[in-house]
């Protein structure tokens, strides 16, 4: 699926719930595409 | 100029509620984001879609929108939403249109044995299983707490299937695959 979506992936060592187990991990990710896509828009 | 996206909507899975997102929320709020914590309330798809389109809706400007498990099929179609910037899969299902969870479910091997339906089509919470398959990594009484909390989700495993406008373009995707989750087949998360 994240292939096909060409998505980037990031693999932690986790439960199914990572986003309670991994909560600084989780914001990362999100942040970041937060910023990638910010960045994609002002260079676009 | 540097642009930013500060708007952050967050979906939970299926036998799950918001309140799982309080750390992340926690963080990105400490960070200057705001963020909405949607509430789906897994009485249907349909409705799981209206209250996370309200949630983006709410949004004054544009969002990532983060779906974890079940949520991972409400995002990929309420990010048709115009607001919507880009999605993130948390172990999260990234369905294609005609695609439902069910379909992915049927095509790979069952990955845990912690959810049976009963004959009203819901699905229940297997105590033995649970913990182990589900939430092995968090604090033995939360987990143990969960299926009490949340104990059926109807449309989680629902033949409903999604629709996703032909031509459209996608949002970019992010993808976060635990390594030793069992609750969704591994290939799909």
């Amino acid at each position: 699926m994240a292939k096909r979506a060409n998505a980037r992936t990031v693999e932690v060592r986790a439960s199914h719930v990572a986003y309670m187990s991994h909560p600084k991990e989780t914001a990362k990710l999100i942040e970041e595409a937060a910023t990638t896509v910010a960045l994609t828009r002002a260079a676009g | 100029m540097k642009q930013s996206i500060k708007n952050v909507v967050l979906v939970h899975g299926a036998f799950a509620d918001g309140s799982g997102w309080e750390p992340v929320y926690s963080i990105l709020k400490s960070d200057g984001y705001t963020v909405s914590v949607a509430q789906p309330p897994e009485t249907s798809y349909a409705a799981d879609q209206k209250y996370t389109k309200a949630a983006i809706d709410a949004m004054d400007g544009p969002v990532v929108l983060v779906g974890h498990s079940y949520g991972g099929s409400i995002i990929t179609e309420a990010g048709n939403h115009p607001k919507v910037a880009a999605l993130v899969y948390i172990a999260a299902f990234a369905l294609d249109t005609g695609e439902s969870c069910a379909t992915i479910e049927q095509a790979l091997p069952q990955a845990s044995k912690a959810f049976t339906p009963d004959n009203d089509g819901n699905w229940w919470i297997d105590q033995k299983h649970f913990a182990a398959d589900f939430a092995a990594d968090i604090p033995k009484d939360k987990a143990e707490l969960w299926p009490y909390r949340r104990c059926r989700s109807p449309p989680t495993r629902s033949p409903t299937r999604l629709r996703i406008p032909p031509g459209r373009t996608s949002p970019p995707g992010t993808w976060w695959p635990p390594k030793t989750g069992r609750s969704i087949p591994t290939r799909s998360g």
